[in-house]
């Protein structure tokens, strides 16, 4: 007999995070967690299933509802808001927080736009792994695929989101990288360099 | 080459995308809200609770997803639409395959030397399976709902729509929406009974069932070329105040397509039935009830023993005793106006089960000879007024439903001589 009430309280905060973290907002990570819960409730009804790892297990199913509902909110979006990047329409926090905090709204935000875009096993590997801090073996054993599939997923994840938010931003600062452009650059031939840091 | 040069206006370095994808990640990383409030917990273990205790609801009904505060319902009622809506679909879209089938065969028959009887009637006793396309608008739908149905004569069927497949295989039926990976099973019980043998039914042609359907003789329309295919056409009035027409393959025999009209209250609604395909290709997945690897099953019972045509009036009473408790006593106008119906119960502190509504008009719609209501006007407990009145068959008596929600049968100088609002 499931201890349901014992298995929400439990596991339901980082379950509920999982959902928020993905969703930007509290309506949609609400009925997020509450379609999670629903589906480990017909997951369970299956012989087959066997749970051993009650937070793996939660988080995985919102992790894999919640990259759907970002998916189809985009798709969903771009049909109502031509011209509106998605990114545009999720919450955002008011100006009146500092600006830190409003910086990391955006990236938070530019993020799951990204993520929206990549295939469904890519963004829950990359999720799972990079987001909620699993390792390669843990992400492996919930997903259910080996611990190399899991790398080769997240490598693609991550280029993937790479050009994604390079293609979002392209003008976006880069504050770690060196930029000493000589001025005489721009009138020079775009051909190779023979040096070691302008290699291609 | 300029020593200095170590990033150009095109060049991206690898690692200063890297950092920025970190960045990125961990701003996300760390932004995961407040938490779950303690209504929603509340609320989630609430609704397991609900619907853990008993594997399979004897109501019937899609999981209850409990609204709290300050957020959104999870919109069950968008499910149960659409399965609401499937459900009328499938049902126009097995009575259109039904039907081109009896009239295939009828009229071939009677056209004439223009085909070989022999050859219209090995082509459709000795098919095992059929295919076809149903396109289907009612008006005040949202869209046009276009559906591919598989079927065969061993109580096998499939049905295809957007993103959603529903598969019935003898008491089971399954419907899979790919869109939520959700399942839903239904372990149906209260089937009816199909007539089989004696070359009057079973299988794909259940000629027993299929000869109350109109009574009418037919109109022949002419020649058409349809997709570059000769066809001669045939209309034929339904006996509850639909048309069926068939553009039939001269040569072949077949049908091409198939149109009708559906009397369904105030509004009719259309169906065209093309892309036929005898004996299409059957495996071992078609008709499948297995659910899919990731989807999330809902499993429910459904007694179909009430759903029967020849129990319209207990459904069409205990509808009116929904809608005249919440109506102030008052009857529907439209009895199949489900929108108004729906919004007049609803205002009035009620609930509406779209299943309830769904299998109800699914009756009307089956009752070959038609239905009557009368309730327009009326108020609960006019014992002496029948409301709705219909019967089954020519060769059985009519029922009613009067004023006070009593069902009696009527004798024959009881039915009411008008007839209202539907036939």
């Amino acid at each position: 007999m499931i201890d349901w009430p014992q298995i929400v309280r439990e596991h339901g905060p980082a379950v509920w995070r999982s959902c928020f973290r993905l969703l930007g907002n509290r309506a949609d990570a609400d009925e997020c967690f509450q379609e999670t819960f629903a589906a480990a409730l017909g997951a369970i009804r299956q012989p087959s299933t066997v749970v051993r790892n009650w937070s793996g297990f939660l988080v995985r199913l919102a992790v894999a509802r919640a990259v759907d509902r970002l998916r189809q909110r985009v798709r969903r979006t771009s049909h109502e808001h031509a011209g509106i990047e998605p990114a545009a329409l999720i919450d955002r926090r008011t100006d009146s927080r500092p600006a830190v905090a409003a910086e990391r709204s955006e990236l938070s935000d530019r993020l799951r736009d990204a993520l929206s875009h990549l295939p469904p096993n890519q963004a829950g590997a990359f999720v799972l792994h990079c987001l909620e801090g699993w390792s390669y073996r843990e992400t492996a054993e919930q997903l259910e695929i080996s611990v190399d599939h899991v790398g080769v997923l997240v490598h693609r994840a991550r280029a993937a989101l790479r050009e994604r938010i390079d293609a979002i931003l392209p003008d976006a600062p880069r504050p770690e990288a060196t930029r000493t452009l000589p001025t005489d650059t721009v009138t020079q031939a775009t051909t190779p360099t023979t040096t070691k840091r302008g290699a291609l | 080459m300029n020593s200095n040069h170590n990033h150009t206006t095109d060049a991206r370095r690898p690692n200063d995308d890297e950092r920025e994808l970190d960045r990125h990640i961990d701003a996300l990383r760390g932004d995961t809200g407040d938490g779950p409030s303690p209504e929603l917990l509340a609320a989630t273990i609430r609704m397991l609770d609900g619907q853990a205790g008993d594997d399979a609801s004897s109501t019937a009904e899609f999981p209850r997803f409990v609204r709290t505060s300050g957020s959104r319902s999870i919109e069950p009622t968008r499910r149960f639409t659409m399965t609401f809506a499937q459900r009328i679909y499938a049902a126009l879209s097995l009575a259109a395959a039904a039907c081109v089938l009896y009239f295939m065969f009828v009229l071939f028959n009677a056209s004439g030397p223009r085909v070989a009887f022999a050859q219209v009637l090995e082509k459709v006793t000795n098919a095992k399976a059929m295919a076809f396309t149903t396109t289907t608008e009612v008006p005040g739908g949202k869209q046009t709902v276009v559906m591919r149905t598989i079927q065969d004569d061993a109580d096998h069927m499939r049905i295809e729509s957007g993103n959603n497949v529903t598969i019935r295989s003898g008491d089971v039926m399954l419907i899979l929406d790919a869109t939520n990976k959700t399942a839903t099973r239904m372990d149906l019980s209260g089937l009816p009974k199909k007539n089989g043998g004696g070359g009057g039914g079973g299988g794909l042609l259940d000629l027993n069932a299929l000869r109350a359907l109109s009574d009418k003789p037919a109109e022949e329309l002419g020649a058409k070329t349809i997709d570059g295919v000769e066809t001669t056409g045939f209309r034929i009035p339904w006996n509850n105040g639909g048309t069926f027409t068939v553009w039939a393959d001269q040569k072949a025999a077949i049908p091409v397509r198939v149109e009708l009209t559906i009397p369904m209250g105030t509004v009719t609604a259309k169906a065209i039935v093309d892309h036929f395909d005898f004996n299409p290709a059957i495996d071992a997945t078609t008709f499948s009830t297995e659910v899919p690897e990731g989807y999330a099953l809902n499993v429910q019972k459904l007694d179909l023993a009430n759903a029967a045509p020849d129990k319209a009036a207990e459904a069409v009473a205990a509808f009116l005793k929904l809608y005249t408790s919440h109506s102030g006593g008052a009857f529907p106008a439209d009895l199949t106006d489900w929108t108004t119906n729906t919004r007049v119960i609803t205002e009035g502190g009620g609930t509406v089960d779209p299943m309830m509504t769904g299998t109800l008009s699914g009756q009307l719609f089956s009752l070959r000879d038609g239905y009557h209501y009368a309730g327009k006007g009326a108020r609960l407990g006019e014992k002496d007024k029948v409301v709705f009145w219909y019967r089954v068959s020519k060769d059985q008596p009519y029922r009613g439903v009067y004023g006070d929600l009593r069902i009696e049968q009527l004798p024959a100088d009881q039915v009411p001589s008008t007839q209202p609002t539907t036939k």
